[in-house]
């Protein structure tokens, strides 16, 4: 359920990818904005109710979708304007594309100075 | 090939390959020490996260040839060895608030709570919202609210 509450938010803000001529902008999880702990809710308090049926069963990632749309309504109430399309941030590129070539980068070697 | 010996989780090591081979891939594939995951290999994930010294660092980002022969790196199998315990107070913490869903970018995590809890305490202070805010550690699962329950709580044991 915290995963599904952590991915609704993603989905309704940022959570996107940018096809451009073929190939996607984004080159990494670090440039696809899916929820990081900067964004995580300070407090989150999940509730389970008691099960009214015979049958076994759970909520599991039907939790994505309520928190989406209590974002997205949450949203709307706080701008004053109701959004239309999703996620709500996609036409702001917010991060600079990374070049393409050579395809994969090589991995940096400044770890001990950034220690 | 050139030889490089420096010390991994209390023990003197020594290996033989080429300068420029990253930490992480010496550990995993030469050392077999397979606590430090391979998430992106550009110190964007943080998933590999482990400490030289005692302060954390991502091994994709570290060329072996840069370790000296005193340099002690600490991964998530060395932790609990620093306390001279079972369990490090931060995976006390992280077994107590049940963070770990899959589990791929946990020792990443608990290396990076770890280095912040020391820092804070070094400081003098207790972490702040801030302080977590500024983890880069990513956790596909979303399991950031437990991740921050648990280094407060694990803050205070250490």
């Amino acid at each position: 359920m915290m995963g599904g509450v952590i991915d609704g938010i993603a989905l309704a803000l940022t959570s996107s990818l940018h096809l451009r001529d073929g190939y996607f902008l984004e080159a990494s999880w670090d440039n696809y904005f899916y929820t990081r702990q900067w964004n995580t809710p300070p407090q989150l308090q999940v509730i389970v109710m008691p099960s009214t049926s015979d049958q076994p069963g759970g909520a599991g990632e039907l939790g994505v979708a309520p928190s989406m749309a209590a974002v997205a309504c949450a949203y709307g109430r706080a701008t004053g304007t109701m959004p239309t399309s999703f996620p709500i941030n996609h036409g702001t590129l917010s991060f600079v594309p990374k070049p393409t070539v050579p395809p994969i980068p090589p991995s940096p070697t400044d770890g001990l100075a950034n220690a | 090939m050139p030889q490089h010996t420096f010390r991994v989780n209390g023990e003197q090591v020594t290996v033989n390959v080429a300068d420029d081979v990253r930490l992480l891939w010496v550990l995993r594939d030469i050392l077999g020490v397979t606590g430090p995951k391979y998430g992106c290999g550009v110190a964007v994930c943080k998933a590999c996260t482990s400490h030289v010294n005692g302060r954390a660092v991502t091994p994709c980002t570290i060329p072996v040839g840069d370790l000296q022969p005193t340099d002690e790196v600490t991964t998530i199998e060395g932790l609990a060895d620093t306390v001279g315990a079972d369990l490090h107070p931060m995976q006390q913490a992280w077994l107590d608030y049940d963070v770990a869903q899959c589990g791929y970018c946990q020792p990443g995590q608990i290396m990076a709570a770890v280095a912040l809890a020391r820092r804070a305490a070094t400081e003098g202070r207790t972490i702040t919202d801030a302080d977590l805010d500024g983890l880069r550690n990513i956790c596909r699962c979303g399991t950031y609210p437990r991740i921050r329950e648990a280094i407060r709580s694990g803050a205070n044991r250490m």
